[in-house]
């Protein structure tokens, strides 16, 4: 009986694949517009677009198609109109470049829209110069693969408008609103509002996307529990990465890189609980990671390498565990504003670390202080960081580190490593 | 050869030479004499340049010694203590000074003093490995081998064995045979006797006495310049 | 006369053990640091700390001991007929040189022979802003060595001038923009403070490499100013014009002071 329910429901697949027909579009064919092939494609048609340039308003799909692309055709939309719009299942769009989307105040019209769909991809797709590029809302099972999002917004952009213009004037890349079980791989964002942006996104993936040159955010995270983000590479954007108001986030393999400025961070923390951060490199931030009030987190084996802080944690973030990091060649490690430690550190390398080990075991024998008084100088006078690295500084550092007076002293590493955690990549 | 008029040297508060006019013309052996402290040493650096006299005129072959310094091109100086640069050889010494004067160089009047030195089995080494009598040799050698028609020799013979101390004088003998004027300081007066041709006597900077060793010998009424000169101290402390 | 004059300085100074062993620590140091910090972002750090501490003491007081030790040849040459002016020159130059070959060729040497094998070597731009730090450094402080072992006489006095010079510098100088920059913290400082920094070419030297050391923390900071004012050509002119002047305000008080010099 098993059997036999198995093979009628082979027998109705080949059924559908057999009848789906495959629609050609192209400037000279009979069919020469896209609208006109969706108005006669049925359920599981696939509409095949060659290569040319289609200017055809606000073109919307109702049936579960493929729009598949040949040679890179360009869907124009004339900075008047959201280009794609999708409001049906299992639609996949796929080798199409999708540029010049409308703009508005008041709505969010993008290159591509997703809105109330189950499984729809989108792949290999080009998108230039759209006000937002991927847009997806209450979405579920969707993929997004191998895109290039190339938005209109270039940092210099940042210098004069920051707050103010880039709020209005720029959408995000790839933004997911309402969704669940999203796949975000392999993509490259760049020049957008945000990068990658997700509110309300659960149980949702986002690997191998390289994300930059965003006016704000790399990756902008809200409200987004259980998610994975994993082997990314979040670089110059304006303001980092923010990931905020969750639960139970992976954090792992990601490179925050080169987030330069005033309120610039690799990695912004803020209200986050019960999250694991492991074998991220974080390099060149102003801040690499700023933790306020967060939570029974795990930060494990990254690397903290050359930034201005390395981490910036916030008296209201507690019972955290900082375990086998590297910190290196950061101009401070840590700074905080409590003058009590709520959270563990242990085991960590900092490369200043200037004490011995006697037994040999790897473990400095001399309790590490992070927090350093010249770093505590800079938070209350910061033009004092213009003695950066002057041998006063290094005088009175190594003083108080030998004779704390000023600092909190409950803040420390009590078994540094005396080598780098070599951590496998 | 050698003209100064009214030179005056303070150091700080001390005044060491308080006026000295004096004119000396080639082909003659000079001694300047005087207790310690009388301002020979000063004296000579003035002319030579090393010390920057207060007030006072100096002239070298009609040339200005005050502004100037080529003149020095005329002179060969043979301070109180040879002092050399501590790491080079002798011979790296010798052909650096060689390189750098070059003019009036006279290899014959170097391989003469090498061989009447003995110097020879020191080309190679280092100048700070020899001796005190050794050093003041070198110091010889190098300022007669550029043939200077004016010599400073500030106590030439200090150190020095007795060969080579008749040695050097015959060579400073040699140079007044052919016209060149050498101005020495020494503390031993038989020397002076032996060598010098003419004396000026300083005492707490100013020239107290000059004159032929005959004629201050005589006028001091004792035999030998030892004691004339001795008389002549005296007599300062008196005064 | 003054090339002359110079050829044999160098060939006397590299007979010189001071030099040798001056070219041995930073070619040890420079191996070793490379060899244990393998981020080079830490070598470019300690490297740093290593110039701006240890090259104004080292020529202060080789200088110094070089201009003592050499009063005999000095007394030499200045019977010669030769300027004085060039004496003192040649003897500068070929101090400042001798030293900046040793040093320079100290901390190139392991660059090179570890360029290659590490993965991420020091960028080209700021290691060689480090070597030319080192440089200025050296001849801004033989230079002043020089002045003060021209002006005293006596040895004792000499060294405990140029530990002084140093202390200054390195030390009470950036104790008392510390000072300034909290004691007057509600008034506006930057300027004042950028026009203090740059009067020290030790912190000329320092700023110049924590620009690209440390840009991320600095460009924390609200004003940003310095970042502003070094990186505007105007700042950076400003500032090789005031390493210059360090340079030739001691070389000339020196000279003056040493064509007056009695011996």
């Amino acid at each position: 009986m098993k059997k036999l329910l198995c093979i009628k429901v082979l027998f109705l697949i080949t059924y559908t694949l057999s009848y789906a027909k495959t629609i050609t579009v192209c400037p000279d064919c009979k069919i020469s517009s896209i609208k006109k092939a969706l108005q006669i494609a049925e359920n599981g048609d696939t509409i095949l677009i060659k290569k040319g340039i289609y200017k055809e308003g606000n073109i919307v799909v109702k049936k579960s198609v493929k729009l598949i692309g040949e040679g890179y055709p360009v869907i124009d939309g004339q900075k008047k109109y959201e280009v794609i719009t999708v409001k049906a299942n299992n639609v996949v769009v796929k080798g199409l470049v999708i540029q010049n989307s409308g703009k508005s105040d008041i709505e969010d019209l993008a290159g591509i829209k997703f809105f109330k769909t189950k499984n729809c991809r989108i792949e290999d797709c080009i998108l230039r110069n759209n006000f937002w590029g991927i847009y997806f809302a209450a979405s579920k099972n969707g993929v997004i693969k191998n895109n290039k999002v190339f938005g209109p917004a270039k940092l210099e952009y940042l210098k004069s408008a920051f707050g103010t213009r880039i709020e209005t004037n720029f959408g995000n890349g790839i933004h997911l609103w309402h969704c669940k079980n999203m796949l975000v791989e392999s993509n490259h964002v760049k020049n957008h509002r945000d990068g990658i942006y997700f509110e309300f996104v659960k149980n949702s993936t986002i690997i191998n996307n390289i994300s930059e040159k965003n006016l704000r955010y790399g990756l902008h995270f809200m409200f987004s529990h259980k998610d994975n983000y994993i082997n990314n590479i979040f670089r110059n954007n304006g303001a980092g990465v923010a990931v905020m108001y969750t639960k139970f986030v992976y954090m792992a393999n990601n490179r925050f890189e080169y987030n330069w400025g005033m309120a610039s961070y690799g990695l912004l923390l803020k209200e986050i609980y019960d999250s694991y951060i492991y074998h991220n490199v974080i390099y060149k931030n102003t801040t690499g990671i700023f933790a306020d009030n967060t939570n029974r987190t795990v930060i494990k084996e990254n690397d903290f390498l050359e930034n201005g802080w390395a981490l910036r944690i916030w008296g209201n973030s507690q019972n955290n565990i900082f375990k086998h990091n590297n910190f290196i060649a950061n101009t401070f490690n840590v700074a905080t504003n409590s003058f009590e430690n709520p959270n563990t550190y242990t085991e960590n390398y900092w490369s200043d670390y200037k004490g011995y080990d006697l037994n040999g075991d790897g473990i400095g024998d001399v309790p590490y202080r992070p927090v350093s008084l010249f770093g505590y100088f800079t938070e209350n006078y910061p033009l004092s960081l213009v003695l950066t690295r002057s041998f006063f500084i290094y005088l009175l550092d190594y003083t108080e580190r030998n004779f704390p007076m000023i600092i909190p002293s409950k803040l420390m590493d009590k078994r540094p490593l005396m080598r780098r955690y070599e951590w496998s990549r | 050869m050698v003209k100064v008029k009214n030179l005056h040297k303070k150091f700080g508060k001390l005044e060491v030479l308080k006026g000295i006019n004096l004119e000396l013309t080639k082909g003659q052996v000079v001694a300047i004499l005087g207790p310690n402290g009388s301002g020979k040493t000063t004296l000579i650096k003035s002319i030579l340049g090393l010390v920057i006299p207060t007030s006072g005129e100096i002239y070298v072959k009609g040339e200005s010694a005050t502004h100037s310094w080529d003149y020095r091109k005329y002179i060969g100086y043979m301070p109180q203590t040879a002092v050399f640069p501590e790491n080079l050889t002798l011979k790296e010494l010798i052909n650096m000074l060689v390189d750098i004067r070059r003019e009036g160089y006279n290899p014959n009047i170097k391989e003469s003093f090498i061989k009447g030195f003995k110097l020879q089995q020191y080309m190679d080494k280092k100048l700070k490995t020899l001796s005190g009598g050794t050093k003041q040799k070198v110091s010889a050698l190098i300022t007669f081998m550029f043939d200077p028609e004016l010599y400073f020799l500030d106590e030439p013979t200090v150190g020095l064995d007795p060969i080579s101390s008749s040695f050097l004088k015959d060579k400073i003998r040699e140079q007044v045979e052919r016209n060149r004027l050498i101005v020495l300081t020494s503390h031993i007066m038989s020397e002076v006797e032996e060598i010098a041709d003419y004396i000026i006597f300083l005492l707490e900077g100013v020239i107290y006495v000059q004159g032929s060793v005959k004629e201050i010998i005589e006028n001091s009424g004792e035999k030998n310049l030892e004691r004339a000169i001795a008389k002549l101290m005296e007599r300062g402390y008196v005064y | 006369m003054s090339i002359k004059l110079l050829k044999y300085e160098f060939f006397n100074m590299y007979r010189n053990k001071w030099i040798i062993f001056y070219f041995i620590f930073f070619l040890v140091l420079t191996t070793a640091l490379f060899y244990f910090a393998k981020s080079p972002a830490k070598v470019v750090a300690t490297l740093l700390q290593l110039i701006i501490l240890v090259i104004p003491l080292t020529s202060l007081i080789l200088g110094t001991i070089f201009m003592y030790d050499s009063r005999n040849f000095i007394e030499l040459l200045l019977s010669l007929p030769i300027k004085r002016s060039s004496i003192y020159i040649s003897k500068y130059l070929g101090t400042t040189i001798s030293l900046s070959i040793s040093f320079a060729l100290g901390v190139i040497i392991p660059y090179l022979f570890f360029i290659k094998s590490l993965e991420e070597p020091p960028e080209y731009f700021l290691y060689f802003s480090l070597v030319i730090a080192g440089i200025f450094l050296t001849f801004i402080f033989v230079a002043f060595a020089f002045l003060i072992a021209t002006f005293f006489e006596d040895r004792v006095k000499g060294f405990g001038s140029s530990i002084l010079v140093w202390l200054y510098t390195t030390l009470i100088y950036d104790g008392i923009i510390l000072f300034i920059i909290i004691y007057f913290k509600d008034y506006p400082l930057e300027k004042p403070v950028l026009l203090m920094s740059i009067l020290n070419p030790i912190d000329i030297a320092r700023i110049f490499v924590i620009l690209k050391l440390d840009i991320a923390a600095l460009l924390g900071y609200t004003g940003a100013v310095f970042q502003k004012f070094f990186d505007t050509k105007l700042g950076i002119s400003v500032s090789f014009g005031v390493l210059f002047v360090w340079i030739f305000f001691p070389l000339i008080v020196g000279l003056y002071k040493f064509r007056k010099k009695d011996f």
